[in-house]
């Protein structure tokens, strides 16, 4: 492949340059993640809807922005909240909050996905009834509909990932600009 | 076919393996690619500065390369340092004040990257440095826009204003050809006429010196 001669071509200190360039691209998209979660203030500030569990407000391939707001979970909310032992978070609506007297900060929550039957409490771990405030990743405060179907095929494909991490890594090692 | 046709044949065949064997491999570049036909031009005009005896001055290049270091070990604390692993259930961002030091830290090491690059080198591939009793400090500019077919070469005392920028026409010694000067048909680069090229401007920086 030619880029291999273009490598070739540079001296030591041109193929530092070009490796930094790639390396800054890099580090650049994860600072920017990281300074999104420190405005929002959650741990994941963009997600994507892997199920069909919210039709039809939100479809499978969906992106959602997340917040932390100051005030408590209130009915209706739409939350992204993960319970232990759960490697997927997951988005579904509040429909019941009951406020402990005196503690307005201290609730219980319980969620249910617009298109299921029934509320989630098959889905918390046995014996849990209730969510509290510290299993909550966010509310959602935005969304963009079908760009998030990237994400579900490289997560079902990852070869697709790599390919596509390899070829922009050959494009910005063998650029000139 | 004729016997008397072995020999010369034969000797034919001598010389061919004679010629694949000597000679080290032909760079030959693609016409049509602007980018690679000025890093050749580039790298032959150096190594003319270097044949003339001037020293190639690397600082901005190094500190750029210091700071994008830099940049990139914060970026790796930033993600892999233990106390900062955002894991959940820990929503309450532990050590949140260091998060956003590293941040606003890549943030000033990037953009200082970009300003040297911007203010400092603009068009300038090479620096030189001075040589006390010997040639003074030069900047080599150089210049191929894109899709373009006519390079410019600049050759200006470091200390001029402007002379990192091509064009600036303070008197520097320049010159414009078209790159059909400097390379055959094929591809292949015409290393002597560029050298000569730039020896020329070369001297002509060193003589202006003493103006």
């Amino acid at each position: 492949m030619e880029f291999l001669a273009e490598l070739g071509r540079m001296n030591k200190r041109q193929l530092l340059l070009q490796g930094l360039n790639l390396a800054m691209i890099v580090t650049s998209a994860l600072m920017i993640w990281k300074s999104m979660i420190l405005a929002t203030g959650s741990e994941s500030p963009v997600v994507v809807v892997l199920s069909g569990s919210m039709e039809p407000g939100f479809y499978r391939g969906d992106i959602l922005f997340l917040n932390q707001p100051k005030r408590p979970s209130q009915t209706g909310d739409i939350i992204v909240f993960n319970t232990d032992g759960r490697e997927i978070p997951i988005v579904h609506r509040v429909i019941k909050v009951h406020q402990r007297a005196g503690n307005s900060s201290d609730i219980d929550i319980l969620t249910k996905g617009d298109n299921n039957w029934g509320d989630d409490r098959s889905l918390y771990p046995r014996g849990q009834l209730w969510l509290n405030p510290s299993h909550i990743m966010g509310v959602v405060v935005g969304y963009l509909p079908y760009i998030g179907q990237v994400t579900i095929v490289m997560n079902d494909y990852p070869m697709f990932k790599y390919a596509l991490i390899a070829v922009l890594g050959v494009f910005v090692l063998t650029s000139k600009e | 076919m004729a016997p008397s046709r072995k020999k010369p044949r034969k000797e034919e065949l001598d010389v061919f393996t004679e010629e694949q064997e000597t000679g080290p491999k032909i760079e030959r570049i693609d016409l049509g690619d602007t980018a690679s036909l000025k890093r050749a031009l580039d790298d032959a005009v150096i190594q003319a500065a270097c044949d003339a005896g001037h020293t190639i001055d690397n600082t901005y290049t190094d500190a750029k390369i210091v700071l994008g270091l830099l940049a990139c070990a914060i970026a790796c604390f930033a993600q892999f340092y233990p106390k900062l692993l955002l894991h959940f259930p820990k929503l309450h961002l532990n050590n949140t004040w260091l998060v956003a030091g590293c941040v606003v830290a890549y943030a000033i090491l990037s953009s200082l990257m970009t300003v040297v690059a911007m203010l400092f080198e603009k068009d300038a591939i090479a620096l030189t440095r001075a040589v006390p009793g010997g040639p003074p400090a030069l900047a080599i500019a150089s210049r191929l826009p894109r899709f373009a077919e006519n390079y410019t070469l600049q050759i200006a005392l470091r200390d001029a204003p402007e002379a990192t920028k091509c064009g600036s026409g303070s008197g520097a010694a320049a010159l414009t050809k078209s790159v059909g000067a400097y390379f055959h048909e094929d591809g292949q680069l015409a290393a002597d006429v560029i050298k000569q090229d730039a020896a020329k401007l070369l001297a002509q920086a060193v003589a202006s010196k003493s103006q």
